[in-house]
């Protein structure tokens, strides 16, 4: 009798899952024809004349980069916007780091009030060039504090009403402050409070001096899974939230944040892995609480080239991480669940989030081991059992090649023919190899997260690198 | 004369290469980004044109290698930027005149005339300065 | 509505195809030969989805949900792989053609340009013949991308040729017809080709639902109206985003276009009209009655209230000064921002008296705003005014 009733709930919940990721899907859809509509001829490079585009402070937290920050700085330089300034935080890095900035860009110490509008570990000093040139750089150097940290202290020494908080080793590309801070600009019914821009992986790209010159899908099939899932999370998950305007999370990686909201709701939170997704969720609650209309939006250009993870093993750190983020933002805001005064976030985003991105791998676990229960017990009917295996199975894989269609409309990255000879073997590799592990790898989250492992991983903390998809 | 235009509107670049040719000139042009940097290094032109706002290429990287790589070339940047700040960009990593769009193409030639005097006499007058230093 | 929902729309519809759908494959597997014969090709298929049934049936007496799910699953399953092998063909078979197509498209763009090049500069009556039998769309986007990019004695003979193949006509024409997202670019065509004729059709969409389309007309109505161009302030309940304002400022400047009194906007219902003609009296200098700024620093709007007193400052209101004073303490912060630069305008001692005064019933945020935001001296006076305590390290 149990096994029966076991039966019919997973087929009912395997029904209602495909039946929700279909119409996400469709509204994508429909969202992404609407912004290459609207935006087709639009000249984003007016902003760059006009003196009523407003001021955007970029931040950049920075910790034991000392390779790479000064190329990365630079990069930063290019970013085609008039009216900005770039603060690099120095988070109490162990290498030269900050050493070399000052070298390089000719850095003196100013006098400054530490009078702070949010609370942050101390401030060693704050710096700007001798060279006129570069009078729109601050590097603050402050003591070790974690990501969230060194953003809020950016955010203390910023002017501009919106910020951007960028991950420094990310390559950004040249309008991206421009399509960024559009959505801010044309509601004002409805105000915008932040804006994502697409994540894409530059592993294999053809890269140089701080630009992507030419598009690869990566060999390694580690990355290539990631190409896919970001792809199918971006294109697919993210727009569609960003249409339903149900939206929990902007990346680590690149997001516009209207600063006073930020500080309002007291910054990032250096509690947790996830600052980034539960800035958001705080930001959007408080709001809700004030009875105050806005939105959340993602710009479905891809704005943002980054570098993923290339072994199992950082891989698994990374996973653990968002894991536990999720879990920790989750449990945080537990108050929006089905919550009907916190509007669309309530009924909506966050509960699509608690079941699909906290319970669906458990749940999925569950059902591999009820799986092995049946096969012990042999009562299992094969026939049946491989039908709706298979049945799940061909729809994961029509599901990513929706997402590869997708991109193939509306912005062509991936245009050779050997780009796709690899891409399409994916989805058909995906449900079976990848997919098994990533619902491994959230488990282990789980149970570092039970574990109270609220901290980042000491190894990874160099890369900062917080791209995360759905 | 060897010029060469590098701009992302092919019917501007086409148009200003028109206004340009003569019989002292020798004029290329390079409307894909590839071909802008390809362009520069295989015909080392003594005039470049061009704008820096360009697609899928960073145009001030693009100024900046063009001038360490050929330090007497005359840089002219044609653009629809109008903030001070990136135009003072533009010339501290080397351009000699600045064009702001949009442009009158029959006064191209003008003002190329006037970039080439003034690096004449920013050359004669660095000339004199070296030598009354000795 | 259905455009609101269409989403929605799409999704029932499809639910509905695909129980429909499950319905006639249901059918199909119920009779035990198939009624066509003759094609073999799908029998395997359907003596699978017989032996599945069956076996379902067989083993799953007591529970009817999988029984009444099969056909449906089955129809899924059946779906999924058609969509799996169309989605991968069409994905090449675009890109194949899209290489051909596009090869093609390139060629006569790269034609239109030549000739267009060719009119302007060489022969214009042969390059003229050839441009004509071009695609209409085509040349008014190519025509359009070179006249945002040039000014002079060549902008007249760019329009001479736009006149002299008839897209004049032709844009007019489509503006009516076409659909919206083809629209902005009529729109925007007949207003840089000052099309005057077009101007009646433009003039509803200054009011459009959509807001792409509505501010392309205001645009071209500010550029082609000679009258009353900016009338349609008056009459819009719609709100206009600064975006739209940064466009609108844009086009007034480039045409150099006669300024209307902006003055007389700031009475409007609609606050970000009166945002808008605040932008403008401020970016533009205009002069005229400074207690109609001052009334608006006190306004209902937040938004308005801060951008009055951007106008106080650029435009140096000394009379709004007390006011500003006065209602300091009840603002929102982002108000008490614009207030502070504002206050800049005050004479240093005057301001610091009156920090000074308002000093401990300040937030900590406003007090680091109020440093962030005055002169360096200033900073200097309130700072060793300040308790000791009240500054943290350093």
């Amino acid at each position: 009798m149990a096994d029966i009733f076991f039966n019919n709930l997973f087929l009912v919940i395997a029904a209602l899952i495909m039946a929700i990721y279909l119409f996400l899907g469709i509204i994508s859809m429909f969202q992404l024809i609407e912004y290459k509509r609207a935006n087709r001829y639009t000249d984003f490079s007016t902003l760059l004349s006009s003196p009523l585009a407003p001021g955007v402070t970029v931040i950049a937290p920075a910790y034991n980069e000392s390779k790479t920050i000064v190329n990365n700085i630079k990069a930063l330089f290019t970013l085609q916007y008039n009216n900005y300034e770039i603060i690099v935080v120095n988070d109490g890095s162990t290498d030269d780091t900050l050493d070399k900035i000052i070298k390089e860009f000719d850095l003196i110490e100013t006098e400054y009030i530490a009078y702070a509008a949010l609370p942050t570990q101390p401030v060693n000093g704050i710096y700007k060039s001798r060279n006129q040139a570069y009078s729109f750089l601050t590097v603050v150097d402050k003591q070790n504090g974690g990501k969230a940290d060194a953003l809020n202290a950016g955010i203390n020494v910023s002017h501009f009403p919106y910020f951007v908080a960028i991950d420094v080793d990310c390559i950004v590309v040249p309008d991206a402050l421009q399509k960024l801070v559009k959505p801010f600009l044309s509601h004002t019914d409805n105000k915008t409070i932040a804006t994502g821009g697409v994540i894409r992986i530059a592993n294999s790209c053809k890269i140089d001096n701080g630009q992507v010159l030419q598009v690869n899908v990566p060999d390694e099939y580690i990355v290539r899974f990631q190409v896919v899932e970001y792809l199918r999370a971006f294109l697919m998950g993210r727009m569609a939230w960003s249409k339903l305007n149900g939206l929990l999370i902007i990346s680590g990686a690149l997001g516009m944040f209207d600063k006073d909201i930020v500080v309002q709701c007291g910054g990032y939170n250096v509690n947790t892995v996830g600052e980034d997704m539960e800035l958001v969720v705080r930001m959007r609650r408080f709001l809700y609480d004030q009875k105050i209309k806005h939105r959340v939006e993602y710009i479905p250009d891809p704005l943002c080239w980054t570098e993923v993870p290339t072994t199992q093993d950082a891989l698994q750190r990374q996973r653990n991480r968002w894991t536990r983020g999720n879990i920790d933002t989750l449990k945080i805001h537990r108050k929006l669940l089905f919550n009907p005064k916190y509007g669309r976030l309530g009924m909506l985003g966050y509960p699509f989030w608690f079941f699909f991105e906290w319970l669906a791998p458990l749940f999925e676990a569950g059902g591999y081991v009820f799986m092995l229960f049946l096969l012990m017990t042999s009562i299992i009917n094969w026939p049946i059992f491989l039908f709706l295996l298979l049945f799940v199975y061909l729809f994961s894989v029509s599901f990513s090649f929706y997402a590869v269609l997708f991109d193939e409309f509306t912005f062509h990255r991936y245009h050779r023919f050997a780009h796709l000879r690899k891409l399409f073997i994916i989805p058909f590799i995906e449900p079976i190899v990848y997919h098994p592990l990533n619902v491994y790898w959230a488990i282990r989250g789980n149970i570092s997260f039970l574990k109270g492992n609220r901290k980042w991983d000491k190894l990874e903390r160099k890369g900062f690198s917080n791209a995360s998809p759905q | 004369m060897k010029i060469l235009i590098c701009e992302s509107n092919p019917l501007l670049v086409q148009l200003m290469g028109k206004e340009l040719m003569s019989e002292q000139n020798e004029v290329r042009l390079a409307w894909v980004s590839e071909e802008m940097a390809s362009q520069l290094t295989s015909f080392a032109p003594d005039i470049l044109i061009t704008e820096v706002l360009l697609p899928h290429m960073n145009g001030f990287e693009f100024i900046h290698n063009a001038r360490l790589q050929f330090p007497k070339m005359t840089i002219v940047v044609i653009s629809s930027l109008s903030s001070n700040r990136l135009i003072e960009l533009i010339f501290r990593l080397g351009a000699d005149e600045f064009i702001s769009k949009p442009l009158d193409p029959t006064q191209l030639n003008n003002h190329i005339q006037k970039a080439i005097r003034g690096k004449r006499n920013s050359f004669i007058s660095n000339a004199i300065d070296y030598v009354t230093k000795i | 509505m259905l455009r609101k929902y269409k989403a929605v729309a799409v999704f029932l519809a499809a639910m509905i195809l695909l129980i429909a759908f499950s319905f006639i494959v249901k059918s199909w597997l119920m009779q035990e030969n198939w009624f066509l014969k003759s094609s073999s090709a799908f029998n395997w298929l359907h003596d699978l989805g017989r032996y599945l049934m069956a076996t379902i049936e067989e083993n799953q007496k007591q529970s009817t949900l999988l029984i009444w799910l099969f056909p449906v699953l089955f129809t899924a399953l059946i779906l999924t792989v058609v969509n799996i092998v169309t989605i991968a063909l069409f994905i090449l078979l675009r890109r194949w053609g899209s290489i051909n197509l596009w090869r093609r498209k390139n060629k006569m763009r790269q034609k239109a340009q030549e000739s267009i090049v060719e009119y302007l500069y060489g022969d214009s009556e042969s390059a003229l013949q050839q441009i004509k039998q071009l695609n209409k769309q085509m040349l008014v986007e190519e025509i359009i991308s070179l006249r945002k990019q040039i000014t002079g004695p060549k902008t007249e003979h760019l329009q001479l040729l736009f006149y002299q193949l008839g897209l004049d006509v032709f844009v007019t024409h489509k503006i009516k017809s076409a659909r919206w997202f083809n629209k902005l670019l009529y729109i925007d065509a007949a207003q840089w080709m000052q099309v005057y004729a077009a101007f009646e059709q433009i003039q509803p969409y200054q009011y459009a639902e959509n807001p792409h389309l509505r501010n392309v007309a205001q645009m071209a109505c500010v550029n082609l109206d000679t009258g009353q161009a900016f009338a349609f302030l008056n009459i819009m309940d719609q709100s206009l985003p600064i975006w739209h304002q940064i466009l609108l400022h844009k086009t007034m400047v480039r045409g150099s276009l006669p300024l209307p009194d902006f003055y007389s906007f700031l009475h409007s219902e609609n606050a970000s009209v009166i945002i808008f003609a605040l932008n403008m009296i401020r970016l533009f200098s205009q002069k005229g009655p400074q207690n109609e700024i001052i009334r608006l620093v006190t306004h209902h709007d937040p938004m308005v209230r801060r951008n009055a007193l951007r106008v106080v400052r650029d435009l140096d209101i000394y009379e709004a000064i007390p006011v500003v004073k006065q209602n300091f303490l009840g603002e929102t912060l982002r108000v008490q921002v614009g207030m502070i630069q504002a206050l800049s305008l005050d004479k240093p001692q005057e301001t610091f008296e009156f920090y000074r005064n308002i000093w401990q019933d300040t937030p900590r945020r406003l007090q680091a705003e109020i440093l962030k935001h005055v002169s360096p001296g200033l900073q200097a006076m309130l700072l060793k005014d300040m308790e000791p305590e009240q500054i943290e390290q350093k």
